[in-house]
């Protein structure tokens, strides 16, 4: 893993341990000549990047002893030291962590050059965190989008995808192929928390669940967190998916891309103002009509899909010490079958950011977003043709001080306002319909956050990260609120009162304390245990009664007759590296318990529900499991593997106020798969063309089963059903290959090429996405396989890269 | 909203789930639950009503639509009142409540006691006012669907429409259609000396369920409402009766079927709903932890014979067994071959 390299002799004399200007990570360096006593020891020095030698901002300079700080809008720093030798990590988003060893004589000057992580990306891959990660990061469940080991994972249709990557990283899942979202640990697909930069996301997913919202191109860091989650986030139970974009090059102008069979991707980057303003944009764009055509079926050549997106980021250098900037996501789908329906959503949302550096020991950044999420579904046939729609706006305002107080003590605080307007549902009729409009009232909410978090080095070996935040959230007016008898259950036909709410009063208000933790000791190092704990409160659900999320569920926020969800999480782990880091291995434990849990009665109605309270139950939820990762990730050839065994479960206790589930007794929810096992290989030849192999088993996910049938007037052989999530459909594997060639060209310093023919599902495996039941009048009842994706898919996509 | 359907059909239209695929599959379940199943109804139509009770049958084992019958039961109408109304048994497991007709005004429940001495009641039902069909029309189509088997097929359907008046309800019905057919069908082969007709009813609307929540529309007629499809085959090259019987439901039993709709329409489509049994209106009077399954109707009827002439309509249909044939067709040569037909001309026929 050589990086380019840079170093600066200061006026003072430098002995830099490696004589020429390379660098090599976790290499041992000399600051000063001749020790002088009694003089103080100032090490100075730049950050910068090795791609283009810009400063590195923010980049954090951290010893084992304990000793910090941050790096300034120039990439500068200055650190007191004391005449001993130091271990130092530089760390900065999207760069490749830097382990160094330092010799400390005398003041002088020393700069390093960390090596980009991400700006090359073609292809982005999960593993777990870098082998300095491994041993050092103190939170447990981190896993860190790593954009060096581009090629190892699954590509659909030549494409490469976040979400899709992350499912190969133990304890993520989703329901199926084509389902949108991702689930953690056994949780909802509303329980992750999803960033872009300061942009919330409510549906990251682009055709149905197939690709992401995420243009690969433009990620320069990603991290989730599965458990130990930092006391900056909240909002939800499961976990936090943080997608950092990068700032556009200042140097000069770049473009890159990529043409594939189903879509295509560009971006463009560079500067406005040479230094000091640059921009980033990059889109996408599908194009799979073609597909369409040569169907037999004319409703079906006369079908069309598409999604597109945008995402744009300026970012200006004030001054020395101040950063501003702003960004913009634009994302939509749009799909017609025939002329029988259509449907669409989309994300907007615009971001403005400043980052403000206070002093040489603090860094704060203020976020101010707004956005919406909107999706309509379109019914174009009949006497009752229809538009449905349905939205979420937000405005959310972020601001967060990281605070080096000492060289063991870092401090971290700030508050989150988040501001919800819900709209649930609004039908209009189409040309010639009879039906009549209607709209929902909207709901309005207010969340607010306050959090600290102080993170102490205690000793060399022992590191702990404290945290508490607080939430309030407020359900206002105006609005009206359905009343029912306290002591029976909630049907439309018993409710008694109807109280209205003016504007901006009170309907519901929620507070709570969330505590974070999370230890990391470690043992020497190539060994360390973490733990980890973090309550959160989510104030904010997603009404959606199907096995997978669909794009037109509603948000539903807390209310008089929703309460919030809250969860306890508490993970433990043990990481070891092998082989001098060669090798890495984990096993870590989790345990989540939450409390109100949305689930629903059997035949819930949610759509244009005026009284939607009626449909819903409240219970509690379990998920527990262990997950073993064993990971070569140096050398041409890599290599990771884990297994999860995890169990995630629901009780609805019935009460006199809700039907319970299944007689109040435990069930497994949707998300329950008990055995996931991912394997990924990487071969990097020496002709410049890599192999990929990916393979990936899980369990059947749990599905209900009819035991019985009878006749019902004309109806033949309705079914009976088993208990809630009885059975489970067949089990789930895949196996992927991807082989690509190049980078190549004749001047690669300044255009490159690739070409990455893959193979998504070699073996042609019908995957369950689901089991029905046909009923057949004069037969047994047939169990019938859903598979989403029977076939085999090869495909190509052409990348290039103008430098 | 028929989301369900919606959903389904734009899941199938993302280009890559043209490669879905539906198969057979071996899932084992294993259990021998069964439940009661009581099927009946009365109407505020003077006529014999029957009832028939059963044991659900077993998945897996057979035919899982054969139930068992369960005979040596008590079954009595009641009304609020008071008053009762004993069935008299059949056959095995069919009941008759013979020369009734249900009163405005009054609810009824059914009271049915099991050999065993099990007691089930249903929810007492009033009876609705009834809604009038001003209309019927017919409608030819070529339509493009998913079969059993997961293809894509074009056929000719011919759809039945109705309008309906529902301002004489207060407050809007709730309707539910049931659709019979009978077509005329005359027979013709090489010699015949003397070609004779037979009548045969079909089953026009089996698995398939016709709502309605007039609450849901703008004014006080319900137009051109889809209550019946069909393929447009032989059947209609002579003449076509459609008995349509327009029942005003209470808005319990508009959810039962409802819920069954939905749960015999669940495709395992990327969206669908997670299943569950439709719980009817029938519970054990000492245990509230049995529950049977079916329903027991009371409602309203509106009654009405429309014939479909094909002359009107657009698509010439050739009679099955009209013209030279090289082979003739079943049910040519005798008509009385074909399922449920009857050579006697109903009172009603037109032609």
């Amino acid at each position: 893993m050589k990086a380019a390299a840079f170093t600066k002799l200061s006026f003072f004399l430098i002995l830099v341990v490696l004589s020429t200007n390379s660098i090599f990570s976790q290499e041992s360096y000399q600051l000063g000549g001749v020790p002088k006593p009694n003089e103080p020891i100032i090490w100075t020095g730049q950050i910068l990047s090795d791609e283009d030698q810009s400063p590195v901002i923010n980049a954090v300079l951290q010893s084992v002893g304990g000793v910090n700080a941050i790096t300034d809008l120039d990439g500068n720093f200055s650190i007191p030291l004391d005449q001993k030798t130091y271990r130092f990590t530089i760390s900065a988003l999207g760069f490749k962590d830097m382990e160094i060893q330092l010799n400390a004589r005398s003041s002088g000057n020393l700069s390093l050059t960390l090596t980009v992580e991400s700006v090359l990306i073609d292809e982005v891959i999960v593993s777990g965190a870098s082998e300095q990660d491994q041993i050092k990061e103190i939170t447990p469940g981190l896993q860190r989008l790593n954009a060096e080991q581009l090629e190892n994972q699954s590509k659909f249709f030549g494409e490469i995808d976040i979400l899709r990557s992350l499912q190969s990283i133990s304890g993520v899942n989703n329901t199926g192929e084509g389902a949108s979202g991702f689930n953690v640990r056994g949780g909802n697909t509303d329980q992750n928390l999803i960033l872009q930069d300061g942009h919330l996301i409510f549906n990251p997913s682009h055709a149905l669940g197939f690709f992401s919202l995420f243009h690969p191109d433009l990620v320069q860091y990603v991290d989730l967190y599965k458990g130990g989650i930092p006391a900056k986030y909240g909002g939800r139970l499961s976990s936090v998916l943080a997608v950092e974009t990068r700032d556009g090059s200042k140097e000069k102008f770049k473009l890159r891309g990529g043409i594939g069979m189903v879509s295509s991707r560009l971006s463009a980057e560079g500067p406005i103002i040479k230094d000091k303003v640059s921009f980033i944009v990059g889109s996408r764009y599908s194009y799979a009509d073609w597909i369409f055509n040569i169907a037999d079926n004319p409703q079906v050549q006369n079908s069309s899909a598409f999604f597109n997106d945008v995402t744009a980021k300026i970012n200006a250098r004030i001054s020395q010490t101040t950063n501003f900037g702003a960004s913009f996501l634009r994302s939509r789908d749009d799909f017609q079958l025939g002329e029988e329906a259509r449907f669409d959503y989309s994300t907007i949302s615009g971001e403005a950011y400043l980052k403000q550096l206070i002093g040489d020991k603090a860094n704060l950044t203020l976020r101010a977003n707004k956005g919406r999420y909107q999706s309509s579904l379109f019914d174009l046939k009949g006497n009752d043709q229809s538009k449905f729609t349905n939205a979420i706006d937000y405005l959310r305002g972020k601001v967060d001080v990281l605070y080096i107080i000492s060289d063991t003590y870092k401090l971290n605080i700030g508050a989150d306002v988040n501001i919800y307007e819900v709209s649930p549902g609004e039908i209009e009729p189409l040309e010639n319909s009879f039906i009549l409009p209607d709209i929902l009232g909207k709901e309005k909410g207010q969340e607010l956050a306050l959090y600290i978090e102080n993170q102490f080095n205690l000793s060399d070996n022992l590191e702990i990260s404290a945290g508490l935040r607080y939430t309030n959230f407020n359900n206002i007016g105006p609005n009206t609120v359905n009343i029912y008898p306290e002591d029976q259950i909630k049907t439309d036909r018993n409710i008694i009162n109807v109280q209205s709410f003016e504007d901006g009063a009170s309907i519901a208000s929620y507070s709570g304390f969330e505590p974070r933790a999370s230890v990391r000791y470690e043992l020497n190092e190539l060994n360390s245990i973490k733990l980890g704990y973090a309550k959160t409160y989510q104030y904010l659900a997603q009404i959606s009664n199907t096995a997978s999320a669909t794009p037109i569920d509603i948000w539903q926020l807390a209310n008089q007759h929703v309460a919030p969800q809250y969860s306890d999480n508490f993970s433990i782990g043990y990481f070891k590296n092998f082989g001098v880091k060669k090798y890495e291995s984990s096993v870590e434990a989790f345990y989540r318990k939450s409390v109100g849990i949305l689930d629903y009665k059997d035949f819930a109605k949610l759509l244009l529900n005026k009284h939607i309270e009626t449909e819903l139950v409240t219970g509690e939820g379990l998920a527990y499991g262990v997950e073993f990762n064993f990971r070569k990730q140096t050398g041409s050839f890599r290599w990771d593997a884990n297994y999860t065994f995890s169990s995630s479960t629901r009780n609805v206790q019935p009460t006199n106020t809700q039907v319970g589930i299944n007689r109040g007794e435990w069930y497994s929810s949707n998300y329950d798969i008990p055995h996931v096992f991912n394997l990924s290989v990487f071969k990097q030849f020496e002709n410049r063309t890599n192999l990929s192999v990916n393979f990936t088993y899980r369990s059947g996910r749990p599905t209900t089963a009819p035991v019985s049938s009878y006749n019902s007037d004309n109806v033949l052989s309705v079914p009976i059903y088993s208990d809630r999530n009885k059975f489970r459909v067949p089990d789930f594997h895949r196996l992927d290959v991807a082989y690509t060639i190049g980078p190549f060209g004749k001047n690669m310093d300044k255009f490159d090429q690739s070409i990455t023919l893959s193979v998504y599902n070699l073996y042609s495996r019908r995957n369950a996405y689901s089991v029905y039941f046909r009923q057949n009048p004069f037969d047994s009842v047939k169990a019938i396989r859903v598979a989403t994706l029977g076939s085999i898919f090869p495909s190509i996509t052409y990348n290039f890269n103008l430098k | 909203m028929r989301k369900k359907n919606i959903l389904y059909l734009l899941a199938i239209a993302f280009p890559f789930l043209l490669w879905t695929c539906v198969d057979e599959i071996k899932l084992n379940v294993d259990t021998e639950q069964r439940t009661l199943v009581v099927d009946g109804f009365v109407t505020d139509s003077l006529g014999d009503f029957q009832l028939k009770l059963s044991q659900s049958a077993v998945i897996g084992i057979g035919n899982d639509n054969i139930l068992d019958p369960v005979s040596n039961a008590t079954v009595q109408l009641m009304d609020t009142d008071g008053s009762t109304y004993p069935y008299t048994a059949l056959e095995d497991g069919v009941y008759q409540l013979s020369n009734f007709k249900a009163l405005r005004g009054k609810s009824y429940f059914i009271d049915i006691v099991l050999p065993d001495g099990n007691h089930y009641q249903s929810t007492p039902a009033a009876l609705r006012s009834s809604s009038s069909i001003e209309d019927v029309t017919f409608e030819v189509s070529e339509e493009t669907f998913r079969n059993n088997a997961g293809e894509f097929v074009t056929e000719n359907l011919i759809k039945a429409k109705i309008t309906t008046d529902v301002s004489q309800a207060d407050p809007p019905p709730f309707l539910r259609w049931r659709v019979f057919g009978e077509y005329q069908i005359q027979e013709g082969y090489p010699g015949a000396l003397a070609l004779r007709r037979c009548y045969v009813k079909v089953n026009l609307d089996l698995n398939d369920i016709r709502l309605f929540d007039a609450s849901q529309i703008n004014g006080d007629v319900l137009y051109e409402q889809v209550i019946a499809e069909a393929t447009y085959d032989f059947r209609f090259g002579e003449q076509f009766c459609l008995h349509i019987s327009q029942f005003s439901i209470s808005e319990e039993e508009f959810t039962y079927w409802n819920n069954i709709k939905e749960v015999i329409d669940i495709d395992g489509g990327l969206f669908d709903p997670p299943p569950g049994t439709v719980v009817g209106n029938i519970r054990n009077v000492d245990n509230p932890n049995d529950v049977a399954v079916g329903y027991f109707s009371v409602a309203s009827i509106f009654f009405q014979r429309k014939f479909v002439n094909s002359d009107d309509l657009d698509f010439f249909i050739r009679p099955k067994c009209a013209g030279f044939q090289r082979f003739t067709p079943f049910g040519c040569r005798d008509c009385l071959e074909i399922n449920g037909a009857v050579r006697e001309r109903p009172y009603y026929w037109e032609f």
